[in-house]
Order: C-alpha cells, then structure tokens, then sequence
C-alpha cells in the first residue's frame, strides 16, 4: 500500500477503526481519512472482515420455543404497517401510509422543508471550514449531488426536519432524516454554544442507543450526516453531547 | 450513553412446546412415504438472503431456522441474560431482514454479516443494563476450546480461526475479542484489564493485523 504521510499517521488506528474500538477524536480522525483514502478504506474493510470471522468461534445455542415465530410476527407488522388515519378514517395523505408526516409542519411549510434540506446539503459541498466527516466519503459536491438526486427520486419522500434545541430550550440547528435505503441522520449547527466535536448518539422507540459518529464544530457551526442502522420511524432521538453540553433533537 | 427505559420482554402466552418445523434440514428418503419437501432447505445462504430481500416469507423463515442458534448464542453471550439476548436476537433478524437488500457477498459471508449486525445489536442493549454479569473472560477460554456443536459443515472454518487465534499472544487475544466480540473501545478494554490505553491499542492493533497475517497463510493467500 503506498503510504501518504497522512496514511501512516492513521495507520496505526485503522485497526482500532475496523474492530469498533476506537472513539472521540481518534475515530474522527480516522473516518475523515479513510473517507478520502481506497487504499485505507480497503484495508479497514480486509481488518473488519478478520474481527468478524471472531463471531463465528461463539458458541451456539438454541433460543426458546416460539421464537421463529416470535420473528416472523415482527418482520410481518413492519412489511405491512397500519395507515395511519384521521378521525375521519380518510388517509393523511394522498399517497397513503409510506408518506412521512414533516416535523416540522407546525411552523414551515413542507416545501419549505424539503428546499432547506437541500439548501443544507448544498451549502455542506460549497463549504471548506464545516467538518462533515462521513459526507468525505466521495468529494462533497457528489456526495451532495447524489443526494439531491434520491430526494428527486424519492418524490413526495422529503427528509424530515426537527430542530435541535439546548437543555435551555433554545434552537442551536437542525436535524434532518430521511428514510432511505439506507436511512440517513444529517445535523446541521448554526448557533452551537461551544466549537468542538460533538459525540451524536442515536436513541430508538425500543430503548436501544449507539453512537454514529461525531460532528465537529468550527466556531459556532458544524454539520454531519451518518447512515442509520434503524428506520426513522424508530428513532426516539438525537443527541450530540461534549463536556457539560447537550443538544437534543426529538423527531415526532 | 444510558437510558432510563428498563429493558422488558413480553410475556409469552404460547405453551412452551416446539410449535415449528420438526426438523430443518433434508430428510433421508422413506420407502412408500412422501418426502417433505421444505423450500428452502437446501437454498444458499446467499440464495436465503436474495429470497428474504425479496419478501418471501419461506426464505425469511428459513433464514432465521438456519442462523438462529448462531444469533442467539452471540446475542447470550454479549448480555448474559437469555431474556434480554432473546430480544436483541429477533431485532437482529428484523435488522437483517431489512437491510438484506443491501448485504454484499464481495464484503464476507452471510453468517458474518449476520453476526455484525447481532454483536451491535447486543452491545446496545448491554449499555442499558446497569449490572454486568457476563465474564468476557468465560467467552475468551471457550473460543480457545473444541468446537461446541457447530455443524459439520462449519467446522473446518472455524477450527482455522480457532487455529490462527491460538497463535496470538494471550494479552492479545483478550484485547481483539474484548473489542471484536464486546465491543468494547480501547479505553474501557485499559480499564478493564489494568493496563495504559495505549498498550491496549497496540495489542488490538498487533493482535488484529497477526490475525489476518495467520488467516491468510492458512487460506492460501499471499500476505
């Protein structure tokens, strides 16, 4: 592998990186290297494939009776979820169960949530100074192109917009979600009341949490966008979190 | 990151009997008796995964029949409550089954691919509970032993592994499947085993790369 000097700066974290062990600015550093680097990525994934094959020397076991079932149920009511309707009993929408309800209807229209996801998603690939560190997986101005095309694509499928307030209320920026394949979780600061980065954690309806990345901060603004391993019908929240901040983001 | 939901299962109303297929691989043949034929049965599992992307339900059932044991044994071994490791083993499969679509045969093999995603599963569902009582330790000797009731089929793969793994220093060993299996970070594998974070990075780092320098010998690669 032909090294740049970056290469071997991060070298010795790619396998921290491939095994999920590394965090904090470590990891940053390493995802934002290996989102510009084939070489390190290709040696992420062949070190990722090796802490995998571990998995398999666990032993087995046999679950309960009734868990075939048990599966089955779940996968069924997800393949085949309930409209949701008004009171009365019409659809919410034309377009029937699969179209998303936009948080923030309450106080934009959703047009105009769906122009400002894109104008979030432009301004990351004209931008220099905001740290989205997942988005360098290919330049940023593809990565945005691409994305302009799914939400083309995805039709009346617009991201979903919350804001994002701190433990005193106020709104420091905003998240956007979109159920994609995969689904994607996209924040964008603009009144951040600390620069740094900060860890964002995802929290599911079934009480799960895990962290996808971190979003760095540059004076007082950052974006970040990360796919998700849930739909966006399960997330609960969005938190980014430093020393002695919280910001939160509720979708509804 | 701690969440103040308590972890519950529900309440199983079903009797306690197997109520499924009353077996899952093929039958041997039986003078005068029709053979029952499960769909399926034989299917790759790259050919269970395009099935179950595709939305049939038999190669869905299959899939979950053929990796069930594999899930819930990780799922149990993570968390350490068959309760719980029951729950986050069906979340696996509702997670494979909605990103089948997307698994790629070139990244590794289906088993793999359907580990990762219960390893991740159970370490989120581990960060809720308060209490830890699981020993990585019991799960690091019992990789080291003979092989416990893989199927046939399996076995060479995994006594290749087992094999490349018995190579490693122990200290190294411990420090991978802390983080590969438990999915601890680096600083918690410090904490955890008394040692400065920086030896355990570079024990997961020397540990990982030695283990793929010893699979690919074996499998015949060039290094």
């Amino acid at each position: 592998m032909d090294e740049t000097p970056e290469c071997q700066s991060v070298s010795p974290l790619l396998a921290e990186l491939a095994i999920g062990a590394a965090t904090g600015h470590d990891r940053a550093d390493a995802v934002r290297h290996v989102a510009g680097c084939p070489a390190c990525r290709r040696e992420v994934a062949e070190l990722a494939r090796v802490a995998d094959d571990l998995l398999l020397l666990v032993p087995e076991r046999e679950p309960p009776p009734g868990f075939e079932t048990a599966v089955a149920q779940r996968i069924a009511s997800l393949a085949d979820p309930q409209p949701r309707r008004r009171r009365s009993g019409q659809p919410l929408s034309r377009l029937g169960r699969t179209a998303p309800r936009p948080a923030m209807s309450h106080w934009l229209p959703a047009r105009a949530v769906r122009l400002a996801a894109v104008a979030v998603v432009l301004a990351i690939a004209a931008a220099g100074g905001a740290a989205a560190t997942y988005w360098q997986t290919a330049s940023d101005r593809h990565l945005a192109d691409r994305y302009r095309q799914t939400i083309a694509a995805a039709g009346t499928q617009f991201p979903r917009a919350t804001p994002v307030t701190s433990t005193t209320g106020a709104v420091v920026g905003h998240l956007f979600l979109y159920q994609g394949s995969p689904p994607w979780a996209m924040v964008a600061i603009t009144d951040a009341p600390q620069p740094g980065n900060y860890t964002m954690v995802v929290l599911t309806t079934s009480g799960y949490s895990y962290s996808v990345g971190v979003c760095a901060v540059t004076g007082r603004s950052g974006t970040a966008g990360y796919p998700l391993t849930v739909p966006v019908a399960q997330i609960a929240a969005i938190e980014l979190s430093r020393p002695g901040i919280r910001l939160t983001a509720h979708p509804a | 990151m701690r969440h103040d939901r308590t972890y519950q299962r529900d309440p199983r109303s079903e009797p306690r009997v197997w109520t499924g297929p009353a077996f899952s691989s093929p039958q041997p043949e039986i003078p005068g008796r029709p053979r029952c034929v499960y769909p399926f049965v034989g299917a790759s599992d790259d050919g269970l995964i395009a099935g179950m992307a595709a939305g049939d339900a038999q190669a869905t059932a299959a899939f979950v029949r053929r990796f069930q044991a594999r899930v819930f044994g990780l799922a149990l071994s993570i968390v350490g409550v068959p309760a719980v490791a029951e729950e986050v083993a069906q979340e696996a499969f509702v997670r494979a089954w909605r990103f089948a679509g997307g698994y790629d045969p070139r990244r590794g093999g289906v088993a793999g691919w359907l580990l990762a995603i219960t390893r991740n599963a159970a370490i989120d569902a581990r960060r809720l509970l308060r209490d830890q009582p699981y020993d990585p330790h019991v799960l690091i000797d019992l990789v080291a032993a003979r092989d416990q009731g893989a199927h046939p089929d399996r076995i060479p793969e995994i006594q290749r592994i087992r094999a490349g793994l018995a190579r490693l220093p122990r200290e190294q060993v411990v420090a991978v499947v802390l983080a590969a299996v438990y999915g601890l970070t680096a600083r918690e594998i410090a904490e955890r085993e008394a040692i400065p974070i920086g030896t355990a990075k570079t024990r997961i780092r020397l540990g990982l790369a030695r283990l793929r320098n010893e699979l690919e010998v074996s499998d015949g690669r060039d290094t």
